[in-house]
């Protein structure tokens, strides 16, 4: 159980992590096309 | 039968109208909302395409579901939650079915089916920054109907490559390419050149093949590519180089497309259309060089129509938009040419695609000094930007290196070598070449300006530059050029 817990909560780490820097990316270097 | 043709929610909004078998009327969003590449269309807008009569169906000119796909896997997550064409359609008010051709197919109806040659065999080469995955695609027409022979996908596109370039030196993306078009005339083309194959290309189309292939992606630009060069120097060799890749991409294509199919007969459209520069390199493979008036995304608005219908619609001319009523402002405008050697006119309908052709025009004496200057300074342009000539086209030939003897450049579309550009230096880039516009019976009032031009001065010529300044739409209607006037100074001699 605690197991499990510990991989959710690095999963979820690990997708706000991805977020943070497609954030960050967008901000610095909009795309130029639709 | 009324259909309409719409291009718009992305960039470069346009609407087209077809009733009894002919383009009756199109025009771009931009003229409307003065929002240069405005993405939408406007009320005033579809109330000109409505004194037409309610469309029974429109037709989109891109697939926006499997756009959506590309926009997700690029990471544009936002523009997955984008209404479809429908409600867009819905919000205007127009309430009929819409459906969705590819955006690429939607270019290569429009170079097909508007070439004349429906009955004949001619090869498509569409050319542009994205499609809904498309970046180049090559069709034949065969007896009316097209077939792809060959496309390439995202993220390995040659239009991507040169807006992001175009970012690079300090211009707007999607917007100020033909501004590094300009530029490269003025640089070095070697200084640069291997570098940036190397740090941009894995592959480059060839005789055998012809493919492009990135080592990056650019849809975010390339901002990060060479921080140290900053001087005006680096960046107009850069610009340079650039076009010379470019043109030797667009030779490539071309000889590979030309080496497999039998067709003397070529179409060339999507907004890597608009390079006049390298456009002329196409009779090197072809015969004939068909470019449609707008072969940019605004021009698929009538493309999807064809690509509909499948079959040519008539399209007599390029001026399809906005009308100023009234009698073409001949006197006026022939006696300010005459007098201070520069005019200005908005009269009848407003052309549909982004040159101006002689209805929303600043007209000069091509023989004054210093008229580049003056013009330029009205329209707040870069000093070395070059104007483009009108001819009669009979004329042509004697003041321009024609690449064959029956060439027609009706939309502006070929940078042709000028005889003598000491002659006429506002006419001339700083390479010897004029953005020629030959002009023939299909113009109309514009023809009739320019032979009564050539039989008052024997110059058979003019200036022809667009009216409107740096970074704003064409003027399109009799208040626009009202307001123009009192703003810029420049008289506009609108319809009687």
């Amino acid at each position: 159980m605690i197991k499990w817990v510990k991989e959710r909560i690095q999963k979820w780490r690990k997708r706000r992590e991805r977020k943070r820097k497609l954030k960050e990316l967008a901000e610095k270097d909009p795309f130029i096309y639709d | 039968m009324t259909y309409w043709g719409v291009s718009a929610m992305s960039h470069d909004a346009a609407l087209a109208v077809y009733q009894n078998d002919k383009i009756v009327y199109a025009s771009h969003g931009e003229r409307y909302s003065r929002i240069k590449n405005d993405q939408n269309l406007h009320a005033e807008q579809i109330s000109e395409a409505l004194q037409y009569g309610r469309p029974e169906r429109v037709f989109f000119y891109e697939n926006t579901t499997k756009k959506k796909t590309r926009q997700a896997r690029s990471g544009q997550y936002r523009l997955l939650f984008k209404e479809s064409p429908s409600t867009y359609m819905k919000k205007l008010g127009v309430d009929v079915p819409v459906t969705m051709f590819d955006h690429h197919y939607s270019h290569a109806a429009y170079g097909y089916y508007s070439s004349g040659l429906y009955q004949e065999t001619c090869d498509v080469l569409v050319i542009d920054s994205i499609g809904e995955f498309e970046t180049i695609s090559v069709w034949r027409g065969r007896h009316g109907k097209l077939h792809k022979a060959w496309s390439q996908d995202y993220p390995h596109s040659v239009g991507l490559w040169y807006s992001a370039m175009t970012q690079r030196l300090g211009l707007k993306p999607q917007e100020h390419e033909y501004i590094l078009m300009g530029m490269a005339a003025l640089g070095d083309p070697g200084r640069f050149y291997q570098t940036i194959r190397d740090d941009f290309f894995e592959c480059l189309p060839g005789h055998n093949n012809p493919e492009v292939r990135f080592r990056e992606n650019l849809h975010r630009g390339c901002l990060w590519w060479r921080r140290d060069l900053v001087n005006v120097q680096d960046y107009v060799d850069i610009a340079a180089a650039v076009q010379k890749i470019y043109e030797e991409i667009f030779v490539g294509i071309l000889s590979w497309m030309s080496k497999i199919t039998e067709s003397d007969q070529v179409a060339i459209v999507g907004g890597c259309a608009l390079n006049c520069v390298a456009n002329t390199l196409a009779y090197n493979f072809y015969e004939r060089v068909w470019i449609p008036p707008n072969p940019g995304d605004a021009g698929s608005s009538i493309g999807a129509i064809m690509a509909a219908l499948e079959k040519p619609v008539v399209v007599h001319d390029a001026y399809l938009g906005t009308e100023i009523n009234g009698e073409y402002p001949f006197q006026d405008v022939l006696q300010d040419l005459e007098g201070r050697g520069i005019s200005a006119v908005a009269s009848g309908p407003a052309e549909f695609g982004p040159r101006a052709l002689g209805h929303r025009s600043i007209l000069a004496d091509p023989r004054l000094l210093g008229i580049k200057d003056q013009v330029n300074k009205i329209k707040q342009r870069e000093e070395f930007r070059p104007f483009a000539p009108m001819i009669l086209r009979e004329h042509a030939a004697r003041y321009f290196h024609l690449p064959r003897t029956d060439f027609d450049a009706p939309y502006m579309q070929y940078a042709i070598p000028c005889i003598s550009p000491q002659l006429y230096p506002g006419i001339t880039h700083i390479d010897g070449t004029s953005r020629v516009q030959t002009v023939d019976r299909c113009h109309g009032n514009v023809r009739t300006l320019l032979e009564r031009w050539y039989e008052r001065t024997g110059c058979p010529m003019l200036l022809n530059t667009s009216l409107n300044i740096k970074g704003e739409p064409l003027v399109n209607t009799r208040e626009d050029a009202e307001r123009w006037s009192v703003v810029h100074g420049l008289a506009v001699r609108t319809a009687k």
